[in-house]
């Protein structure tokens, strides 16, 4: 058992409600306010005043009904807080209010002694109760709306009449002291009425609290705790009647079990217990006293006080016991089966229907005799087995217990970037465009509900201010239109307006109706585009002109959307979390073909919330990535189709109960945007919110050390080169951003090497290193590392910088690992859709070689087609073949690879005199074992240079994998070798296979009609050919390929191309071209 | 010869400031260095000139340095009366950064009136802590002079120097001609006492021949 306890209102009589579904706490004090709480540690309840100090208070409808001391009941509508009406009013304050079970009928007591009856609807005038000599305490209806209790200073209770309210039913005098006043009574005397049936009645009598049966009004039970001092003064049932507590004046709160009436609890707090209520979905009682606070005790189920249990097992012992040995088992089993209640009786009635009496069978007739009338007309021994039946049930809770929740409440739709609704001035939204203000007045007179859309440019567009006609709590704004979106209310259906200012026509607006129920709940816009998110899962799509474009249905509630250009962001509900979290599930959707249809890019993927957190904001960053931001304050971006931490905004906080308001993400300038507010979630609209530019913070470990931080410096500026890589696909202007990241990695990377080197950290250096993106760099590495006397780790780096040459294609296919997520899928789309028909095209345009390896399968799955499979080889060998160019093949294969080959060597003799020189410059500053560390460089410099001479060199080729740093080099001579045989022999063999396969075109373009290049059959095809043959000529381990069918080489065929390039694009380094290089790469990648 | 106020301002224009331009701007380069880029909503640090003309012409909202607040200043304050020496200023031009916010943005600067009143009195007891110093200065007997100063801001150097060197000049002629009295005086004296104490002397070593 905890108990917890924190201001609520100021002093006064305090009361306390739940909502009819149990999720909000409802208090009212005598500061006049009404406060509704999401839940105990709710920090910014919604709080609306009545027009008085409230007495009581009671829900019912969607209307909080409060008792004031101005003499009057008044209604307030839920959650907004909006004066409907005075219920009631009487002459007097009204002390109480309560309202039946199924929440028609309002009854409240009042100071002028009388009680009043109403209808909630008030089809019938108010009854009124002369009901007691002295100002009434409190009142509460039967659930069965037969009986109505009250109590009054004049320390009667009393039970009237529900039909005929002015009969008295019964009547109990004295029972606690009287008093002229309920400021000045000893105890509120708040009673209740058990919520099964209304089968017993509470009553708190000085310092005990006695349950009467219904009808009878007999004393079923009497409770009392011993901690007790004073006076019982509130009582109440659980939700499912198990339990029962009651409230102190001296503070004490204790709880029993409804059934056993064992004790379960008691504590003893400081003040009087004032409002009692038990939370219907977790196991919790709260409790509010005469100083304004609210107590929570939490598991009142688990701790039990030891000597009530005693106590009450020695009663049900004394029971028994009087049962058997009286045998006046008529009676004890009347009493039984009173006291279970309902539950236990209707069981054994169930049971003995069906024929058992117990757990045993013994005949229907048998049973129900039992039942019906006792054991006088049956043995003794079937009377004991019943008794000791029902006793045992009695002495084991009967029926289930509130217990622990694991479920999480599924958190509400909101609007990113917008402050809560309940606020008079508000953010609708605040995004990158500009502001959008709501500003509402209580004043029915005057009512001036507004709406504010300022533009951060303000060249862009003038401010606009409207009347909020139709009370908009929704609002988005993009350079293109202003949406604004309600909900629905008694007469209107929730609509949609969109201020398209950016329309070239007059009209500038346009409003669209909902359908009847469904409501509009978050509003995302994107270049042309708007949609909206409903409370039928539905997402509907409409053009900036208000084309209904179509409309997709999600799998749960959506939470919250957001778009940027054409993407779609869109988080939903996928079910109900457990133990505290959120299942929340996200999909990043494109608008393609004139923002008409939408294609998933990542859908039904889980959102990686921190634990026990909720969503609390979603957005783009300025560079069109999915980010969002939790109630934990950590903010996350997709990386791929992963996330990872962007910025822990805590570490930014200094006030535990500080937050911040995110605005926006810029990927490139590595910050957060957001409001700091303090004290609150939310920024206030004025004074106008400051932004706060928060960097960017990946939580690594141990974030004190140098290493670390570095490290931190180093993955942001790596995170900061793909996003620019990715915007430069775009055609943004990124250059500067991306080389200031650049040289910074660098920078970092070298500072970590370094470190590590000092820290003999060799291994962990030479990772650095291989880190390093540039050849360069590496070779300062070296040099660095040899100055230190490192001769393993130079040889080590030595190593790493050969292999990293020979990598280099590899590195080039891995930049398209990070590829945009966006493009990946795409691409997979566009096969797809277009593999029949544009499957050369697109292999033309690089299709099959730029792709990512990830999309190789649906090629493959294509080419399954048993149908299709042969024919589509054929034409896609021929469509490819006349698309390579074969001419410039034809041209170049013999001709330069000679030309190639002794250009080689003059750029390597220049090299390496360059290098000598070099070394040489560094002999003077280096001692003896530093220039063996030159000469090694220049042992690493010459063999790959060679290597990368090599025009066959393929990265599909298996064995290239295999070849380890030792033995490299040999190959790599060898291959040189070949190299040149291949290129001597290459114009023969050429000239042969010509013929021979010029005969073959033939024969193939005879039959196949289709193929587009059937007018020249003979050029591509021995061109395509020769280039194969060459292929086989100069690399060794392929002859035994060179019979492979035609689609083997096709998928070759497109690296063979990027090979040459990159072949060339060395020679471009080698002659230290470093424009060229970039130039070339770029040109690769086009194609 | 020390910088008037005017010219202070003109160098406490160049202290960075934060704004909200509602504009889009490319990056400037200036000799001073990179301005910008600037984007609407965005804040961005441009030197307090720019700013200054900028919210002129309505393009932009100054947000006013952190120090400039009513907590900070009172507790500035609250140091500067309790500590003997001269407590650090939150920035150099503080008052010259104050009057050009409080011209250009009186509304962006929250209780605009109690800081003004805040900064007044932090400068009234800095100047009044340093009169006092350079009273306490000026009365050291001994002539060798010194005495180490922190934090002064450049204001307040501005403000008391003309005077501060003036008086040491005046006080120092004052000593010269004060000291140059005496030594004519001890001159003289000194002139008379060695005639004496010379025929004295020559008395003694007489005396002392004769024994």
């Amino acid at each position: 058992m905890k108990k917890e306890s924190r201001f609520a209102h100021c002093e006064g009589i305090t009361d306390i409600t739940f909502t009819a579904n149990g999720e909000k706490i409802i208090t009212a004090g005598g500061d006049g306010d009404i406060r509704v709480w999401n839940n105990f540690e709710d920090d910014d309840p919604i709080s609306f005043s009545a027009n008085d100090s409230c007495l009581g208070v009671v829900f019912a409808q969607d209307q909080v009904i409060v008792g004031t001391e101005s003499n009057s009941v008044e209604a307030y509508e839920f959650p907004k807080g909006k004066f409907i009406e005075n219920k009631l009013k009487f002459t007097g304050a009204a002390n109480h209010v309560d309202i039946s079970k199924d929440g028609k009928v309002l009854v409240a007591g009042s100071a002028d002694t009388t009680l009043q009856i109403v209808a909630m609807d008030k089809s019938t005038p108010p009854v009124k109760v002369d009901a007691h000599s002295a100002p009434v305490l409190s009142v509460a209806v039967d659930p069965l709306k037969e009986f109505i209790v009250s109590s009054g200073c004049d320390g009667h209770v009393c039970i009237w009449s529900f039909d005929n309210p002015n009969q008295l039913v019964k009547k109990w005098t004295q029972v606690f002291p009287t008093s002229n006043d309920i400021t000045t009574s000893p105890t509120l005397c708040r009673m209740a009425w058990h919520p099964l049936l209304g089968k017993q009645l509470a009553v708190p009598e000085k310092d005990k609290i006695k349950l009467y049966r219904r009808e009878t009004w007999e004393e079923a039970q009497s409770l009392s705790s011993s901690k007790l001092t004073k006076f019982f003064s509130v009582v109440c049932f659980s939700n499912c009647g198990s339990y029962v507590g009651g409230g102190g004046t001296d503070g004490t709160v204790a709880v029993w079990d409804a059934f056993t009436y064992t004790l379960k609890a008691h504590i003893k707090e400081m003040n009087h217990i004032t409002g009692m209520a038990f939370a219907p979905i977790t196991n919790q009682l709260l409790c509010t006293d005469s100083n304004g606070r609210l107590l929570i005790i939490k598991e009142y189920t688990e701790a039990g006080a030891d000597e009530g249990e005693s106590q009450t097992q020695a009663e049900v012992d004394n029971s028994n016991d009087r049962n058997t040995e009286d045998n006046v088992f008529a009676d004890g089993m009347d009493d039984l089966f009173d006291d279970d209640g309902e539950n236990a009786f209707s069981i054994s009635k169930i049971k003995a229907d069906v024929g058992f009496v117990g757990d045993e069978y013994v005949g229907p007739s048998k049973a129900k005799k039992v039942l019906n009338n006792g054991p006088d007309a049956d043995d003794n021994d079937d009377a004991r087995s019943v008794s000791s039946m029902a006793s045992s049930k009695l002495s084991r809770p009967a029926a289930p217990v509130p217990t622990f929740n694991p479920f999480t409440l599924p958190q509400k739709p909101f609007q990113p970037s917008s402050t809560p609704e309940h606020l008079d001035h508000r953010f609708m939204v605040w995004n990158n465009v500009g502001i959008i203000r709501s500003y509402s007045t209580e004043d029915e007179e005057f009512n001036e509900d507004a709406i504010d859309i300022e533009f951060h440019d303000a060249t862009f567009h003038h401010a606009i201010h409207l009347r909020n006609q139709f009370d908009y709590t929704l609002g988005n704004m993009s350079t293109e239109v202003v949406a604004l979106g309600c909900s629905k209310t008694t007469e209107n259906n929730s609509k949609l307006l969109c201020l398209n200012f950016s329309s070239w026509d007059s009209s500038k607006e346009w409003l669209i109706d909902f359908p009847h129920g469904e409501e509009v709940t978050g509003i995302a816009l994107g270049t042309g585009w708007v949609a909206a998110a409903t409370t039928e899962n539905r997402l509907r799509l409409f053009s900036v002109s208000g084309i209904q474009k179509f409309v997709y249905d999600f799998a749960g509630t959506i939470i919250a959307i957001t778009g940027y250009e054409n993407l779609l962001f869109v988080t939903y509900h996928n079910g109900v979390g457990i133990d505290g979290n959120q299942n929340i599930f996200y999909a990043v959707l494109k608008l393609t073909g004139n923002c008409s249809k939408l294609t998933t890019l990542i859908t039904d993927a889980a959102l990686p919330l921190t634990r026990h957190s909720t969503l609390s904001w979603i957005g783009f960053s300025d560079e069109g990535t999915p980010v969002f931001s939790d109630s934990k304050e950590v903010l996350k971006i997709l990386n791929g189709r992963l996330w990872s931490p962007f910025c822990s905004m805590k570490d930014h906080l200094t006030g535990a109960s500080d937050h911040f308001w995110v605005v926006g993400v810029s990927e490139t300038s590595l910050h957060v945007r957001a409001v700091k507010c303090k004290g609150a979630k939310y920024p206030p609209t004025l004074p106008r919110p400051i932004i706060m530019m928060l960097e960017s913070k990946i939580p690594l470990c141990e974030m004190d050390t140098e290493k670390s931080q570095l490290e931190d410096v180093m993955l942001q500026n790596l995170l900061l080169i793909s996003t620019t890589k990715r915007m430069e696909r775009k055609g943004f202007d990124v250059e500067e951003s991306r080389d200031e990241a650049d040289g910074k990695t660098k920078e970092t990377l070298f500072k970590l090497f370094a470190m590590s080197c000092t820290h003999n950290r060799d291994l962990r250096a030479s990772e650095y290193v291989a880190m390093m993106p540039a050849a360069h760099a590496m070779q300062l590495a070296m040099k660095y590392s040899s100055k230190l006397h490192r001769v393993a780790l130079t040889d080590r780096l030595q190593v790493i910088g050969r292999r990293k040459l020979n990598n280099e294609e590899d590195e080039n296919n891995d930049e398209f690992d990070d590829f945009e997520f966006t493009q990946v899928v795409t691409h997979t789309e566009h096969r797809h859709l277009h593999s029949d028909t544009e499957f050369g095209s697109s292999s033309t345009n690089g299709g099959i070689a730029s792709l990512p390896k990830s999309i190789q399968p649906d090629v493959i799955v294509l080419q399954d087609n048993p149908l299709m499979k042969k024919q589509k080889e054929e034409i896609r060998s021929l469509i490819n073949s006349s698309f390579r160019n074969p001419f410039r093949k034809e041209k170049d294969s013999p001709g330069t690879s000679l030309t190639r080959t002794s250009s080689f060597t003059a750029s390597l003799n220049k090299s390496n005199s360059l290098v000598d020189e070099d070394s040489q410059a560094g002999v003077e500053i280096l001692n003896t074992s530093a220039s063996k560390g030159m000469s090694k460089i220049d042992v690493w410099r010459k063999p790959t240079e060679k290597q990368a001479t090599l025009p066959e060199f393929n990265p599909k080729d298996p064995n290239r994998k295999s070849l380890t740093s030792g033995n490299k080099k040999k190959n790599v001579f060898e291959k040189k070798n070949n190299a040149k045989d291949g290129g001597k022999e290459a114009p023969k063999k050429q000239r042969t296979v010509f013929d021979m396969l010029g005969k073959k075109s033939n024969i193939v373009s005879k039959n196949e009609t289709r193929s587009p290049i059937n007018s020249n059959p003979a050029s591509p095809m021995p061109a395509s050919d020769s280039l194969s043959t060459t292929e086989d000529s100069v690399n060794l381990s392929k002859v035994n390929h060179a019979d492979k069918d035609d689609k083997e080489q096709d998928s070759e065929r497109p690296f063979k191309i990027i090979t040459d390039k990159k072949r060339k694009r060395q020679e471009d380094v080698i002659n230290g071209d470093a424009d060229k290089k970039s130039r070339i790469s770029d040109d690769s990648q086009d194609e | 010869m020390s910088l008037s106020p005017k010219e202070l301002e003109y160098l406490a224009e160049c202290e960075p400031v934060q704004i909200v331009s509602n504009f889009h701007m490319k990056k400037m380069s200036l000799i001073s260095g990179d301005i910008g880029p600037l984007r609407p909503g965005i804040p961005c640090q441009v030197p307090l000139w720019m700013a200054v003309n900028l919210s002129r012409s309505a393009k932009c909202k100054i947000i006013p340095p952190d120090w400039m607040n009513v907590d900070v200043l009172q507790r500035i304050k609250h140091e500067e009366k309790n500590s003997p020496l001269f407590t650090h200023m939150p920035a150099e031009h503080y008052m010259a950064i104050g009057k050009l916010l409080f011209q250009a943005c009186p509304g962006e600067i929250k209780d605009c009136d109690e800081v003004k009143t805040l900064m007044k009195d932090i400068w009234d007891t800095r100047y009044a802590k340093l009169r006092r110093s350079v009273k306490l200065f000026l009365s050291q007997e001994e002539l060798p002079l010194f005495a180490q100063v922190d934090h002064l801001t450049m204001m307040e150097m501005c403000q008391i120097r003309p005077f501060l060197t003036h008086s040491l000049e005046q006080i120092y002629r004052l000593k010269k001609t004060a000291s140059l009295a005496q030594a004519a005086n001890e001159e003289s004296q000194n002139m008379s006492t060695t005639m004496s104490s010379s025929i004295g002397h020559s008395q003694s070593q007489q005396s002392q021949s004769q024994r």
